[in-house]
């Protein structure tokens, strides 16, 4: 059998293998792009002092999970118009949060924990993550995670920092057939909390100037204290004046309603009033007869001292305040109860009084006096409608306006809360070109791994199949696989096949018996190798003392001279010198005329040329 | 279009032309044996003045081609140059959003500046791209980022080739430059519409003319609080400017017209006005009652304290050394005090809206108003009117000059058309294409058909 030579069968296949491994590395190349994800991230920072407490600015868990709520995903697939083309829990499920911990932090931590003080630290700064896939692109991974970390920091805002909004509820207040008063007490009251919102904006940042309209809370507070002092009181004013309602028994009703629930309310806290004194004196009581009126500083900063207590953030109102506040409180609503009652006693008398002109017939009537009597009353009826729509014109569209100022108020503070620490970039979740290597190396190696495995294994049934065991040539069934091989192919020029056959070895095998026959034949074949020596040629025992020699890249002439030296060696052989050998020597070379395989060996055959080594003379 | 069509017409003939010629040679391979193989790639014309020619003519011809080709597409690096930009915030303190640069909004806002035809905003943004021009890492903290420079990239579709690519990218790039001044750098102006005065009572212009100065009063002291040395051209301060606004509304507005009106008892509809006022006075007084009530209750709890209860009024606490020591805190007497004092503010500014009130209605009903002297008023108003708005210009412009010196013109743009390399690349490419095609087309018409 053939030695174990790895770079023999690494040649052999090395140019399929490289071809291959190519091919499929391209393919893999292709499946990996298709199947790659952009991921566009973020690295975000929340400012806030709290955040490390793992709280929000209102004291409130801080719950970052909140970027890839549906609340958040639904107005960014509202914003970028991919409504009905992605579902939002599908986005939502390609966003990733990770938590950055500080590691000195971490550490401290450790060693608190470790001495059995407690210690909260949670993370405050995320990586958030959004993936595309590879037909959607690196660009769409990126305007999405813009998108939701927009909405994200103006939701943060709205709902852990600037948390009350100035809502508009009077839009379209003139379409519910609310009484004229009744409509006024409502834009007052929605003035009144529009102003609250906008002066606590005031004290929060004075000189802040929406970039959109143009103005900031303090000219907004202008503006609507403008139309409450002219538009609002001059509405007032008439309606008052004329006596304008819609329904004046419905109105009368309800005020009187109002005084009635107004006396309740006043018989309950001065019920709570009293019970709260007693409390307060018994409390006092109580404290002075125990001795803890009598606590000196001096004793509370021992006890301080002991407990080494330096945080302490809870609230520290006392009951005894707390008493005194309740007393104080539920007096103030008694009394302010009293006034509203008074106040709706001047609405009733208002709108019951009798100008006089009607003589009387107002108090029976379910018509207001004006209304009976007013030549004026209609066309001031009209002009106050007229006016109140205006007026809730002018409100909505100043609402439109804080609302709009308010939206960019609660951007800059989301973006003043939390800070970008770096701008979205976008990576490939697989190194397509780096995995693409490996593949081709990987790939590479076990080719060749399989090619010196099929390599051996060719070798194995090469030397069963197709070795002749005797001359170690190949065999017959070599030559006959060789020659259906090479039927459809045309001979290289230099191509010399040469065959030499032991014509009397039938006479050898009976006169010197079969064993010296063997002989002949082993010692043909080593003269034939050593022959040959180093030139490219196949040996073949066909069998019967045939031998075949398969030649390239030569020529006749060299072939010619090689058998000649095999004769001179036959002549001069050392052994089986009784032997007479007759053997055929016929050699065929290709050159300029293209053949066959089978010609060529036909031609080798038809030039056959008789040779005698007899020796027995030497004897 | 055409062009297009050309350039991948051109490059499928010289493409099939070496398949083909690649294909004929492996064909006909084995109608050779080697030797001729190899004196066949021996003997081969490896330098042909006509294959020079034809590959230079065709060369030449797909430059032409591929010249139009690259004209198509253009790019332009937007830079933001205000110091927000470095915390990836726009000029106005909110989140900076690289994808606004191609948004329905400017691109709208292009197509209609440049009044280009035959192009919707959707076909047009389909042929823009943009990207952060260097984009850091989430790693770690030092590969972070905040990205100030971005390309916008246009490539002309089949929709749009009939617009010139360096037009359309300049168009988006100054509709995003407006755009951006335009939502995120300050503005302010004050009601562009002219109120009808004559509908209006002469005390609410005033009102109307206070409201409208303490804008301006507003406006400048912002901008005077992000910088209050800046000076403009013409050598105004924004406090200077607030100064002379500030002097015009207490003098001219507050004082001269207020106290013509008031001394005057100038009314346009006496009933209604006084009506007004009363009511006024009626709801303020329920407002000053309840103030009243309450400021009297916050008096009764502070005395309601007991003495023993309010004798420790220290509770414990640390210095900066760790150093505890007992500190005075507030306490129910020390709130309910603040409250009251705040109640007692309230219900005195309750009392001076009667007073203030009282006094106008008195003085209507005391005057008769002479129509010269409703002429004069009127003249004022006008006047100051027009003073007011003269003063809004001035702080817009103080405004502008401030933002431009400021921003630094915050966005600044640099549009890069076609490169002498990205123009020569493909030429090489297609010429070495080309000229190996050539060669390997005659070589395989030295192959034999036959064996």
């Amino acid at each position: 059998m053939k030695n174990f030579q790895i770079f023999r069968y690494l040649k052999k296949f090395l140019p399929f293998i490289f071809i291959f491994c190519l091919l499929a590395t391209c393919a893999v190349y292709l499946k990996l792009s298709r199947a790659n994800t952009y991921i566009a991230s973020e690295v975000i920072h929340y400012n806030d002092e709290q955040a490390e407490k793992g709280l929000a600015p209102t004291g409130e868990k801080l719950d970052v999970n909140e970027i890839k709520s549906s609340a958040v995903m639904s107005k960014v697939v509202d914003k970028m118009g991919l409504t009905g083309i992605y579902s939002v829990d599908s986005l939502i499920s390609r966003i990733d949060i990770y938590p950055l911990e500080d590691v000195d932090k971490v550490a401290q931590k450790e060693a608190k924990l470790e001495e059995g003080e407690e210690y909260i630290y949670k993370p405050s700064t995320f990586i958030v993550s959004f993936a595309a896939t590879s037909g959607e692109g690196p660009d769409f991974a990126r305007t999405v995670l813009d998108e939701i970390l927009d909405v994200y920091f103006e939701q943060f805002s709205q709902k852990y920092v600037n948390v009350a909004p100035a809502n508009n509820t009077i839009e379209n207040l003139n379409q519910n057939d609310y009484d004229f008063i009744e409509m006024m007490e409502l834009i007052d009251t929605s003035i009144d909390n529009a102003l609250a919102t906008l002066y606590q904006r005031m004290e929060q940042n004075n000189y802040y100037r929406s970039t959109e309209t143009g103005v900031s809370f303090a000219e907004l507070a202008d503006d609507f204290n403008y139309l409450r002092q002219v538009k609002v009181s001059s509405l007032f004013s008439k309606i008052f004046k004329y006596q304008i309602t819609k329904n004046k028994s419905i109105l009368v009703s309800d005020y009187t309603t109002r005084i009635d629930n107004n006396n309740i309310s006043n018989e309950k806290d001065k019920s709570i009033v009293e019970d709260v004194v007693t409390v307060i004196d018994a409390y006092v009581t109580k404290m002075r007869d125990s001795g803890n009126t009598n606590i000196t500083y001096e004793y509370i900063l021992d006890n301080l001292h002991e407990r080494n207590v330096q945080d302490y953030f809870s609230d520290q109102t006392v009951t005894y305040d707390e008493l005194i506040y309740s007393w104080r409180d539920h007096n103030e609503s008694k009394e302010h109860a009293i006034i509203d009652s008074a106040y709706c006693n001047y609405i009733l008398n208002t709108f019951t009084a009798c100008t006089g002109y009607c003589g009387g017939a107002c108090q029976f009537s379910a018509e207001t006096c004006s209304e009976l009597c007013n030549v004026y009353y209609a066309s001031a009826r009209a002009e106050v409608e007229q006016e109140i729509d205006s007026l809730l014109e002018q409100l909505t569209s100043l609402y439109d306006t804080t609302t709009k100022t308010n939206n960019e108020y609660n951007k800059y503070l989301g973006a003043s809360y939390i800070s970008v620490l770096s701008s979205a970039s976008i990576r490939e979740s697989v190194n397509v070109p780096l995995y693409t290597a490996i593949v081709f190396i990987f790939l590479m190696v076990l080719c060749c791994g399989s090619a010196i495995v099929l390599g051996r294994v060719g070798d194995i049934i090469h030397y069963i199949f197709y070795t002749d065991h005797l001359t170690g040539f190949n065999n017959r069934a070599y030559l006959d696989k060789f020659l259906k091989g090479k039927d459809k192919k045309l001979l290289d020029d230099g191509v010399v096949y040469c065959m030499t056959d032991i014509s009397n070895l039938v006479h050898i095998n009976t006169e010197h018996s079969r064993d010296a026959g063997d002989e002949i034949i082993k010692m043909f074949a080593r003269f034939i190798k050593e022959a040959f020596g180093k030139s490219k040629t196949d040996f073949i025992y066909n069998g019967n003392g045939s031998f075949v020699m398969l030649t390239e890249e030569s020529d006749h002439i060299t072939v010619e001279d090689i058998m000649r030296l095999f004769r001179l060696w036959l002549d001069e052989r050392d052994e089986h010198q009784n032997v007479v050998i007759e053997y055929k020597i016929g050699i065929a070379e290709t050159f300029k005329v293209n053949k066959t395989a089978r010609k060529l060996l036909s031609e080798a055959i038809e030039n056959k040329k008789s040779y005698l080594s007899d020796l027995r003379e030497k004897l | 279009m055409i062009t297009d069509i050309i350039q991948k017409l051109m490059l499928l003939i010289v493409g099939v032309l070496f398949l083909a010629s690649v294909a004929a040679i492996l064909l006909r391979f084995k109608n050779v044996n080697r030797t001729e193989r190899t004196q066949i790639f021996k003997t081969a014309e490896y330098l042909n003045a006509w294959m020079i020619l034809i590959c230079f003519v065709t060369t030449m011809l797909y430059g032409i081609v591929n010249h139009f080709e690259l004209k198509k597409s253009v790019h332009a690096i937007i830079s933001l140059n205000y110091s927000e930009a470095s915390q990836a915030l726009n000029s106005n303190g909110t989140r900076y959003n690289m994808a606004e640069i191609i948004s329905d909004e400017v691109v709208e806002r292009a197509i209609r500046k440049g009044a280009l035809k035959n192009v919707t905003t959707k076909q047009l943004k389909n042929c823009l791209y943009v990207y952060p021009c260097v984009q850091g890492g989430v790693g770690d903290e030092t590969q972070y980022h905040i990205s100030t420079e971005f390309a916008v990239g246009y490539h002309a579709s089949k929709d749009t080739a009939h617009l010139d690519s360096e037009n359309v990218i300049k168009l988006i790039t100054s509709a995003y430059k407006e755009y951006y001044i335009e939502k995120y750098t300050d503005n302010f102006s004050l009601d562009s519409e002219k109120p009808d005065f004559s509908k209006m009572e002469y005390m609410d212009i005033v009102l109307y003319f206070d409201k409208e100065a303490q804008s301006i009063l507003n406006y400048l002291y912002g901008m005077a609080g992000k910088n209050p040395s800046f000076v403009t051209e013409n050598g105004s301060t924004f406090n200077s400017i607030a100064g002379k606004v500030f002097d015009f509304k207490e003098t001219q507005i507050n004082q001269n017209l207020r106290s013509l009106i008031l001394q005057n008892g100038i009314v346009r509809d006496r009933d209604g006005y006084v009506g007004r006022l009363s009511y006024q006075n009626t709801n303020v007084d329920f407002d000053r009652q309840k103030n009243h009530i309450s400021y009297l209750l916050c008096n009764q709890a502070v005395a309601m304290y007991s003495e023993e209860m309010t004798r420790i009024v220290l509770v414990p606490t640390w210095d900066k050394s760790g150093k505890y020591y007992m500190g005075r805190t507030k306490v129910g007497i020390d709130e309910l005090s603040v409250m009251a004092t705040n109640f007692s503010n309230y219900m005195a500014s309750n009392e001076k809206e009667i007073m203030d009130n009282n006094l106008i209605i008195n003085k209507i009903l005391s005057n008769h108003q002479g129509a010269q002297l409703s002429a004069s008023a009127d003249a004022l108003i006008d006047s100051i009117y027009e003073d007011i708005k003269g003063f809004e210009k001035e702080a817009i412009t103080a405004g502008r000059e401030y933002f431009r010196h400021k921003m630094n013109q915050c966005i600044a743009v640099s549009i890069y058309g076609i490169s002498l390399m990205s123009e020569l690349k493909p030429l090489v490419m297609f010429a070495a294409l080309l000229y190996l095609a050539l060669v390997l087309f005659r070589i395989s018409k030295k192959f034999p058909k036959k064996a």
